[in-house]
């Protein structure tokens, strides 16, 4: 069933590199052309964050280049070496067990769209893939691209993945570590520029219900705002939303109003919850109106769960 | 192990079938690499950033915006391009059907939609309409409004159900022909000029301010020059201070322009203002030598609102202005202050439009090319050959002479490319280096640095009579013409007056003004100041209908203009001659069931939304004459094998006016339009024509058109005559042939003719008929639209459901073509009533630079829309044609906007109607409910 968009999955952990073998970093700078872009194939995780490492501030990550497509690197100067993760195999893997997926980073939004058991056991994930950008350049963009490149248009995932409970694998030349995907909401705590997001873990609810609301303006393709609820069964909800960036917020308020036992009023709540939020006003939308935009959306999904229940 | 790529590597992958090895740069996109070394052009470079999908092709079976594909991951790949879609020199199936359905106009976009659809169908050969929407949504498309597109695609699947087409002519007027450009246009064979490439030449980039409004304090392009493969850098210190409007036609134009512009400036007036231009070997050394050029700005304060602007004390943008861009514009007829002291109802309101963006999907593009001798020769994106040829020697101190102008088919017009900008810059490097020099600009760019929209402040006021009679109005508009004048005077003289033509108001006072704003520059674009117009008044019709508790199609009805009506602001000599619009109204209103929903709609339905329908009217020009002069003149020589060509002034922008100019000459000389050929846009070899803009290229251009092949007709009858010693009034042409009357079997090949002329009669020559076309009328278009929309409350979103427009274009040369007007029109209408428009940050500084914020309606965004050709005739144009192009964006968004006022009971005073501005709407409901 995993195989349904050409996923294989491999039961059990990978092992992160902690540290390769150097093999360019004394002839790096010299290995650059004197203008232009060099390319890298990194083979390994270890290769691609010992070139980001030696390069430095001149080097680029990428991998569905959606964010910064080849047009963008002939318009900046200050990159000279591009580092081409979907060289580097171990990124496109799609591993889990009975408890957690683990996502690839350079594994495209279509295919956990698409994948038939992301869709049995994230829904939620599913769900919001399947509503990002349009098919073409969800067959091209890739989930780590949509939670790392801090463009308002990757607003989606980074909610959906801290509401689910997810957490980022990152690895450098100094070793790996992993955040919550929650952490992304404070600037301090975003990956460096040597570091490379490995993998996406996600932990997966025995059973529950969620909620994921894309907002557009009158033009669907263009989102202003996201909100992601999951309530699991056994475990306390989790509510984030994006509001103009791609931060995830959480929404204190819904969660506590949803792990209590207390009846609420969804409209307050929601209100609350809202106030908490740093919106973004950008060309599609104003601040003020995503926060009122989130407060009605909120309230009406709030209720809906308090009520007769969500999908699932 | 890493492998790190030298900066020109080979790769190897079967392109369209054929195994292919190429050198490439790594990091340069499949796309360059497809167009360049492999010179595949039908993938289109539009954005360049992946948010358009006009450089769609087919990896491996996947459809992906080559743009984003860095060349290396190309290898060991297989790619098909539009050009391996034909199979043995025919097309596909798919690509048939895009012909004969006019599934695309300008043709830019055309080459990704067809690969997108290709793609779709060999994985789901019969998808539904939806799906074939959701999957155009890769794909911008800004003249189809793309419901022709997915009518071509349900045909090639044979899933199209529609009911029958009336019968129509198989060839001349009313024909449904395809385009003449359609096999170059889905084959990828059409050439655009970005796809064009001059022996030995340069590629130019321009450095634009990145402030909206400062100073330079001092520029240095030394770094820049010392650059390898920078042949020359030009600043405000290289250009001749000689001002100049771009929007200059002719010396009759006096006072009303200023002339305010320099080829490069020391102060810099607008976010993408001109600050140097840099010629290099390579677009890649011009673009790394704009980062070498060092530039200190002294920041000013921006001015982005009109209002603001022209304020006592505020910042001047052009010093000793006071920020006013061109002569006040007063224009009264009647006794308006007597009418409103009169009237039984008064009504008054402010109206607001947004600046918006024509989003053509082809960037601007000029090569500019100088001779041994001097001869300057220009290929550009223009609207306007004629009228550049004018304007650049006067920049430039060349004589005209000296100039030559070359338009080839363009990737949309729209108005955007009505005056040149850049153009001046280009030809200045190429007489400096002596080189070609070839400029194109990013969609960053186009953003920036284009035309846009005039934003609008229209304070209106209404009177009528409680029978529903207008007798007066009185506007007072204030309009935002950018950092430059150009035709900022124009368009406000056209908000005020064009809308005169619409209803009958005996007592007008109209008073324009026009303000310079930190902003792109107004220039032409689709409606030309009747789009802001006809918010105001449509508006405050749908108001008065209210206070009256009179229909708004009734109302309309009551006071639309008539043929035998005068055309008010122009007196007595100006007569309506055709004018349908209130046949619009009433057969809307039954295809619509108007009545019904105006009740109905209101109910709640299970869903929570709001429901809406409305109207509006609108109308425009045909031909500018006569606030301005207009003539158009068009030559139609015969070859000796029988096949005619047209040399005339007009650049096809995509509408199909190369097929139009073909129809109404085969109507006249009873030949095929495939026997007539035309030339178009090229100053040295056609005669004058002001170029295809104001709806004037069917009218003006296609009525000396008409009048060239009268005369080639009677030369041809003539020559006949002798030849076969008759007399001419025996002889006709028919179907091609010249006819004995009476005698058949006597008939003669036309090409019989034409040689017998050039080889064997006294007077050698090829024969050459001439036209001239002066306009005698305004020759008004009118459309009615009705929108019918459903409102989210929890959100404020939109959601056109349904559009119908009916369009009065007197008789229609092409229906199909007519029909694709309306489609565009309706998208680009919609666009400017819920989502299209530039905004500003803070600083006044662009904040729609690119598809992914600037809001263009996709596939999946358009309503159901029907269409109504109405009957009409107008009989100063030629075989009764007239314009339609822009009176069919006109009511557009003024029929969302009173479809919204149905819904809420609030109106909506600015557009776009964003869902921030329903939900405003939606909390001043409630609070009027409180009360």
């Amino acid at each position: 069933m995993w195989r349904r968009c050409g996923i294989s999955i491999r039961r059990g952990r990978r092992a992160v590199p902690e540290a390769a073998s150097p093999t360019l970093t004394s002839s790096l700078s010299d290995s650059l052309p004197a203008t232009g872009t060099a390319w890298a194939l990194p083979g390994t995780v270890g290769e691609a964050t010992q070139l980001l490492r030696d390069a430095g501030p001149a080097a680029r990550p990428l991998a569905g280049c959606t964010a910064v497509p080849p047009f963008a690197l002939a318009q900046d100067p200050e990159i000279r070496l591009a580092v081409d993760l979907l060289s580097v195999g171990e990124l496109s893997d799609l591993s889990g067990d009975d408890s957690r997926i683990s996502i690839g980073s350079t594994l495209t939004i279509e295919r956990l769209a698409c994948d038939g058991e992301i869709a049995r056991r994230l829904p939620l994930l599913a769900s919001a893939c399947g509503g990002i950008g349009d098919e073409v350049l969800r067959g091209m963009a890739t989930i780590g691209g949509n939670l790392l490149t801090a463009a308002p248009s990757g607003f989606e995932l980074p909610a959906v993945i801290a509401a689910l409970g997810g957490r980022l694998e990152l690895a450098s030349a100094n070793g790996s570590r992993t955040i919550a995907a929650s952490a992304l909401a404070d600037p301090d705590a975003l990956p460096g520029a040597g570091e490379v997001l490995v993998s996406v873990m996600v932990p997966e609810a025995e059973s529950g219900r969620w909620i994921y609301r894309r907002l557009a303006t009158n033009m669907r393709f263009y989102g202003v705002a996201g909100l992601a609820i999951s309530v699991p069964d056994a475990g306390p909800p989790a509510a984030f939303a994006a509001a103009g960036s791609s931060r995830p917020q959480r929404l204190e308020a819904v969660e506590q109003a949803l792990a209590s036992s207390d009846g609420f009023d969804p409209r307050e709540v929601a209100e609350e919850a809202a106030a908490s939020l740093e919106c973004v006003g950008d060309a599609l939308a104003s601040a003020d109106y995503r926060r009122r935009v989130l407060t009605a959306v909120i309230a009406d999904e709030i209720a809906g769960l308090a009520g007769s229940g969500a999908p699932r | 192990m890493t492998t790190l790529l030298p900066t020109e590597v080979p790769i190897e992958f079967e392109l369209n079938g054929e195994s292919t090895l190429v050198d490439v740069d790594p990091a340069e996109s499949l796309l360059r690499v497809v167009r360049g070394p492999l010179g595949l052009t039908g993938a289109k470079p539009a954005c360049e950033v992946g948010q358009c999908g006009a450089c769609t092709v087919i990896v491996d079976g996947r459809p992906v915006r080559s743009c984003l594909i860095p060349a290396v991951r190309a290898d060991g790949t297989s790619i098909r391009t539009v050009e391996g879609l034909a199979s043995e020199g025919e097309p596909s199936p798919l690509q048939q059907s895009f012909i004969d359905h006019g599934a695309f106009q300008c043709g830019y976009c055309t080459s990704g939609v067809l690969l997108r659809l290709q793609s779709l169908l060999e994985n789901e050969p019969k998808p539904s309409e939806g799906r074939i929407r959701e999957a155009l949504g890769s794909n911008l498309c800004r003249c189809t409004g793309y419901k022709k597109i997915v009518e071509a695609t349900q045909a090639a699947i044979g899933e199209l159900q529609t009911e029958p087409l009336e019968p129509a002519p198989a060839d001349g007027m009313g024909a449904r022909l395809p385009q003449k450009t359609s096999l170059a246009k889905v084959s990828g064979a059409q050439k655009y000029l970005a796809d064009m490439v001059v022996p030995g030449m340069l590629h130019a980039r321009v450095l634009r301010a990145p402030h909206a409004h400062a100073r330079i304090r001092s520029i240095d392009v030394s770094a820049a020059l010392e650059l390898d493969g920078v042949v020359d850098v030009i600043t405000f210190e290289d250009v001749p201070d000689t001002p100049y409007n771009s929007a200059y036609r002719n010396p009759n134009d006096g006072e009303t322009l200023r002339y305010d512009e320099r080829v490069l400036n020391e102060k810099v007036r607008f976010d993408g203002d001109r600050v140097a231009m840099v010629a290099a070997e390579s677009l890649q050394a011009a673009t790394e030598a704009l980062a070498l050029i060092e530039v200190d700005y002294e920041p000013l304060a921006a001015l982005t609102d009109p209002l603001e602007a022209l304020q006592p004390g505020a910042p001047e943008i052009h010093e000793g202005t006071g920020n006013v861009a061109a002569p006040a514009k007063e224009l009264r007829y009647g006794d308006p202050e007597q009418a409103f002291a009169s009237a039984d109802v008064r009504l008054e309101g402010v109206f607001f439009s947004a600046g918006a963006q024509h989003a053509n999907l082809e960037p601007k593009a000029v090569i500019a090319d100088v001779d041994f001798d001097g001869m300057v020769t220009i290929r550009a994106t223009t609207q306007v050959p004629f009228h550049i040829r004018s304007i650049i020697p006067m920049a430039l101190g060349l004589p005209e002479s000296k100039v030559r102008i070359i338009a080839p088919d363009m990737g949309g017009g729209n108005g955007e490319r009505s005056d040149p900008a850049d153009e001046y810059a280009v030809v200045m490097l190429a007489q400096r280096t002596g080189r070609p020099v070839k400029l194109v600009n990013t969609r960053e760019e186009q953003f920036t640095s284009t035309r846009v929209r005039h934003a609008a402040v229209v304070n209106a006021e209404l009177a009528a009579t409680k029978d529903g009679l207008l007798v007066g109005r009185r506007t007072q508009a204030t309009i935002a013409t950018g950092g430059y004048s150009t035709m900022g005077y124009r368009v406000m003289l056209s908000l005020g007056v064009r809308s005169a033509a619409l209803y009958n108001v005996p007592n007008i006072h109209y008073q324009g003004q026009v303000a310079y704003t930190n902003t792109p520059v107004g220039g032409g674009m689709r409606g030309f100041g009747s789009p802001q117009a006809a918010f105001a008044i449509e508006s405050q019709l749908d108001e008065l209908a209210e206070v009256l508790d009179i229909d708004p199609i009734e109302l309309r009805i009551r006071n639309v203009v008539r043929a035998g009506d005068p055309y008010l602001d122009l007196g007595p000599d100006w007569e309506i001659r055709s004018a349908a619009a209130a046949d619009g109204l009433e057969q809307l209103r039954e295809r619509t069931g108007w009545d019904a929903k105006r009740r109905d709609l209101l109910e709640p339905r299970g869903d929570g939304k709001l429901r809406g329908i409305g109207v509006a009217v609108g109308s425009h020009i045909s031909t500018v004459m006569p606030y301005y002069r207009d003539h158009g003149d068009a030559q139609l020589s015969l070859h000796e094998d029988g096949t005619f060509i047209i040399h005339v002034g007009v650049p096809d922008t995509g509408t199909g006016s190369t097929t139009i100019f073909a129809q109404l000459a085969a109507e006249e000389l009873s030949v095929p339009s495939e026997r007539i050929r035309v030339d178009t846009g090229d100053t040295d070899l056609a005669p004058y024509d002001q170029g295809a803009h104001s709806s004037r290229t069917t009218y003006v251009a296609g009525g000396a058109i008409r009048q060239a092949a009268a005369d080639m007709r009677e030369q041809l009858l003539n020559e006949a005559s002798q030849m076969l010693e008759l007399d001419a009034t025996d002889l006709n042409i028919e179907d091609g042939r010249v006819q004995v009357r009476g005698t058949p079997g006597k008939d003669l090949e036309i090409a019989d003719v034409a040689r017998w002329v050039r080889y064997e009669s006294d007077h050698p020559q090829r024969l050459v008929a001439k036209g001239t076309f002066l306009p005698t009328n305004v020759a008004a278009p009118y459309a009615v639209c009705i929108a019918e929309i459903a409102i989210d409350p929890h959100t404020g979103t939109i959601d056109v459901e349904r559009v119908s427009e009916a369009i009065d274009c007197g008789r229609p040369v092409n229906p199909m073509f007519v029909e694709g007007q309306l489609h565009g029109a309706i998208h680009m209408g919609l666009g400017a009533a819920i989502g299209e428009a530039i905004s500003f940050d803070p600083d006044g500084r662009l904040a729609t630079r690119s598809f992914g914020a600037y809001q263009l309606l996709r596939a999946a965004d358009m309503p159901e829309i029907d269409t109504v050709i109405l009957d009409s005739e107008e009989p100063t144009g030629p075989f009764g044609a007239k314009g339609l192009g822009e009176a069919s964006v006109v009511p557009i968004a003024p029929a969302v906007a009173n479809a919204v006022t149905h819904a809420l009971g609030e109106r909506p005073r600015q557009l776009p109607v964003t869902p921030e501005v329903v939900l405003d709407l939606l909390a001043r409901r409630a609070e009027r409910s409180q009360k």
